[in-house]
């Protein structure tokens, strides 16, 4: 059986790779490799709590990173489009709610002109027990 | 044989049953039997008995005295966010109003067990052991047993 909490996340990777000309990956790739594939974002599941537990199914409360990486200004339009995705869009396979809980002030165009901003979501999801 | 509590328990959650699709601004999802669900749809109502005691009344002079055998009471919650979420104090209010207007409407449950009336509402309310957010109402009630003599 698939793991939820993987589907979920690749369901999550889809639904934020759907954004034009995004590229969206599960593994972040390196700064190098981030700045090649820009606009990039970086899927990071960070912490995860057990919510509530009844006899067949666990509640999960998941943190999320997203890790946004753009050439120039360019940063802001795609916070604004992340935060579209996660407010209204379709909730991934598993998912009952995703609610967006903070974002890192951006770190506007460094050496090479890219530009950096990390957002914080919480998903919460349900899970058979013992499948998590 | 299912117990009073238990009777009384699926008699509350049958007459509850037919606000299921009922409800604004959102539809009623489901009823469940316990109040902490982990695979929650919103909006939802819980029911689960708190108490099972047993209650002698007098019936006055010259009478026999009356036996309410058992006083059940049975929490009602309405679940309209998660905890974190957008809380709904429209649904809410409107969910609990559904809930006590469907026990008032069939006030005798049948097999003698009688709603008495309502303990308690409050809205607003956190539910830590379910993560949830809405509102509760407390019901009483009734197990008419019989005559003492």
């Amino acid at each position: 059986m698939a793991d939820t909490k993987e589907t979920l996340l690749d369901s999550l990777v889809t639904l934020l790779g759907g954004i034009p000309s995004v590229t969206c990956t599960r593994q972040l790739k390196t700064p190098i490799n981030s700045r090649a594939a820009a606009p990039y974002i970086g899927v990071l599941a960070s912490t995860e709590e057990k919510l509530v537990e009844d006899y067949t199914h666990v509640r999960w409360g998941m943190t999320v990173d997203l890790i946004l990486v753009t050439l120039g200004s360019g940063i802001e339009s795609l916070i604004v489009d992340v935060k579209d995705v996660i407010e209204g869009g379709t909730l991934p396979i598993g998912a009952l709610q995703m609610s967006l809980v903070g974002q890192e002030p951006v770190n506007f165009i460094t050496d090479d002109d890219y530009s950096s901003s990390r957002i914080v979501i919480d998903i919460l999801y349900v899970a058979i027990r013992g499948s998590n | 044989m299912a117990t009073t509590t238990q009777t009384a328990h699926s008699k509350v959650v049958a007459i509850l049953q037919s606000q299921i699709g009922t409800g604004l601004p959102t539809p009623l999802a489901t009823i469940y039997s316990y109040h902490n669900v982990a695979n929650m749809l919103l909006d939802a109502i819980t029911v689960e008995p708190v108490a099972n005691m047993p209650v002698v009344s007098d019936g006055g002079f010259g009478s026999s005295q009356f036996i309410d055998n058992h006083e059940i009471t049975i929490s009602v919650r309405v679940h309209t966010s998660y905890t974190g979420g957008i809380e709904d104090l429209v649904s809410t209010m409107d969910l609990l109003d559904r809930v006590m207007t469907a026990m008032k409407t069939s006030m005798d449950l049948g097999d003698r067990y009688k709603f008495m009336r309502f303990a308690a509402e409050q809205v607003n309310v956190t539910f830590d052991g379910s993560q949830s957010v809405g509102g509760e109402v407390i019901i009483i009630i009734h197990k008419v047993e019989g005559y003492a003599n």
